[in-house]
């Protein structure tokens, strides 16, 4: 058992955050959540990091605040302000990030101060984040010391084939379903994340939002599964870097599994508040936890690939003379989570008033047929449309787990508001709920 | 149109420095999921509770539980006031560990029991704040 010496190498941003219902928030983000998170931990670290100069002052003013032990700016923007603004805090769905200018950001790399800060201390682990600066030969600096490295890779810009600047193996090399790199590059494939990344590290560390994590040793297929915390989120902005700083450093206390059993919590707590103090208060309280007890907590645990099997009926008023934004809203977020959801009118087509009855038989009988062939419904509550209602009354009677989005707060009826899972107006909570009750499901099918 | 958000970081310095502006309200209590009251809410494993086990009943309506202090098997227990275990939260609720840690403690009542067609629980959840 060590203690851990992290250093964190990457940009430093401007998140402005946009959330329904509050003020903008507005913080420093990129590598700043990681130093935040370390800093609940109460641990101390260096801190490289490359922003324009307008923002230097202040990067380094909370980076030292935050308890870093040594700074330096190892690179400077030019060209592009390094704001990212981002719509939906949350990752209900498919994050709208927008990261403005990117595409002219320029980083004019600072050798010497790269190489100060590397040797500063014994760092123990070094944890990078690619993306808007040089990679290669910044691993080619770090190839002298003896740290473990890891790389978060989701935002990686350059070849992959960088990597082997490193000259030996990254501890680990840590991504996101949700990024391009694992659903263009790799295909959306976590077979291939193992295969194609294993010539580069010890393990890959796949993260799968709601549906948990996988640790894959490389070379193998075998994985460590760790469940996701679900709970009411706030944001997720910074999360995984949360998740990346407390598995770095727990893993050197405890080893992989109860460390990412941690991060898991760490992460779910992070997303949960932007204030400081209630962060380091959160995450504290995290690490009070046993650690043989934190792993086996349980959770949500549902595979990127097993939820192409789970088949989703979305009840609704799905007509062409409806407004259907909350439903689409919903397919939206399914898709992005990988779930096979339905909507029956898409499917099969929508009766006109002067279609015959057996027409409208046939149409009614192939909605039933889909409805069975389905493990899960979720109703959408835009007005009250007997449809839905009775496609609800349906699948109650298959004992089909219900989930009624109820974005207007038409449910009284107390058929209605007690017999399905949840009835909610909130897209972030019925999202949640799928992932539980799909998890259910996976388990029963296994 | 004027500028909606405060103009500065909205972040609440470790210094201790309090916060003026307009987003003060983003954090702390408003999000706070363990200031959380959960109602009706159905227990897992309680066919295997060893109250269950035991006595081979349930508890009535009314009963008086709390949720146990430490874990259980590692599982968050609904105990009786004699200690025995009826049941497990779902763990959705997993996150009410960390809220212990943080001084918070959680009572209530069972609101139904039935044996058919498995043993179920349901119960009312208050918290207490530290």
């Amino acid at each position: 058992m060590t203690l851990s010496s992290p250093c964190l190498i990457g940009q430093v941003f401007i998140d402005f955050v946009e959330s329904s219902g509050s003020e903008p928030m507005m913080r420093l983000g990129g590598i700043m959540h990681a130093a935040r998170t370390l800093w609940a931990m109460g641990v101390t670290f260096g801190f490289a990091y490359t922003a324009p100069d307008y923002l230097s002052q202040d990067a380094e003013d909370f980076a030292a605040r935050y308890g870093a032990s040594h700074v330096r700016q190892i690179g400077t923007i030019s060209r592009c302000p390094n704001v990212v603004i981002v719509g939906d805090g949350r990752e209900t769905g498919s994050q709208r990030y927008e990261y403005l200018l990117r595409a002219q950001s320029q980083c004019n790399l600072h050798s010497e101060a790269l190489k100060e800060i590397i040797g500063a201390r014994d760092f123990t682990d070094f944890l990078i984040f690619p993306g808007g600066f040089p990679l290669y030969p910044v691993l080619d600096e770090l190839n002298s010391t003896r740290a473990d490295v890891f790389a978060d890779i989701n935002f990686i810009a350059a070849d992959l084939h960088d990597l082997s600047a490193l000259h030996r193996k990254f501890a680990s090399l840590i991504l996101s379903t949700s990024s391009e790199l694992f659903l263009a590059k790799l295909g959306g494939d976590p077979g291939r994340v193992s295969q194609e990344l294993a010539a580069y590290a010890d393990s890959i560390l796949l993260k799968e939002n709601r549906g948990g994590s996988r640790l894959f040793r490389s070379g193998t297929t075998a994985w460590l599964g760790i469940p996701a915390q679900i709970r009411p989120a706030l944001h997720s902005v910074g999360v995984g870097d949360c998740f990346n700083s407390v598995f770095v450093v727990q893993r050197r206390l405890h080893g992989d599994k109860p460390a990412l059993a941690y991060a898991s919590f760490a992460a779910a707590e992070y997303a949960s508040y932007f204030d400081d103090p209630a962060i380091k208060q959160s995450v504290a309280a995290v690490l009070q936890i046993d650690s043989q007890d934190i792993q086996h907590l349980g959770g949500v645990e549902l595979p990127w690939e097993a939820r192409r099997d789970i088949n989703i009926y979305l009840a609704a008023p799905d007509f062409d003379y409806v407004d259907t934004t909350p439903l689409d809203a919903l397919a939206d977020a399914l898709k992005y989570h990988n779930f096979s959801s339905w909507r029956p009118v898409r499917e099969h087509g929508q009766a006109q008033k002067d279609s015959s009855k057996a027409e409208k038989l046939q149409l009614a009988e192939a909605d039933l047929k889909l409805l069975g062939n389905c493990g899960l419904l979720v109703a959408v509550l835009l007005y009250d449309d007997p449809g839905t209602l009775i496609e609800i009354g349906v699948a109650l009677d298959k004992m089909m787990p219900v989930i009624v989005f109820d974005p207007f707060n038409r449910a009284t009826n107390l058929m209605l508001t007690e017999l399905p899972v949840l009835v909610s107006p909130d897209l972030d909570k019925v999202v949640a709920e799928v992932f539980v009750q799909a998890a259910k499901i996976n388990n029963e099918n296994q | 149109m004027g500028s909606t958000s405060s103009g500065k970081f909205n972040d609440y310095p470790p210094s201790g420095e309090k916060k003026g502006g307009s987003g003060g309200s983003q954090g702390g209590a408003a999000s706070d999921g363990c200031a959380q009251d959960l109602s009706n809410l159905q227990l897992d494993e309680v066919g295997r509770s060893a109250y269950f086990l035991a006595l081979s009943a349930l508890p009535n309506a009314g009963t008086a539980i709390s949720l146990r202090g430490t874990l259980l098997g590692p599982r968050l227990s609904i105990d009786t006031q004699g200690g025995e275990s009826i049941g497990f939260l779902p763990t959705e609720y997993n996150h009410l560990v960390v809220c212990m840690k943080k001084g918070f403690t959680y009572s209530g009542e069972v609101t139904s029991s039935s044996q058919k067609p498995i043993p179920s629980v349901r119960i009312n959840l208050r918290h207490s704040a530290p």
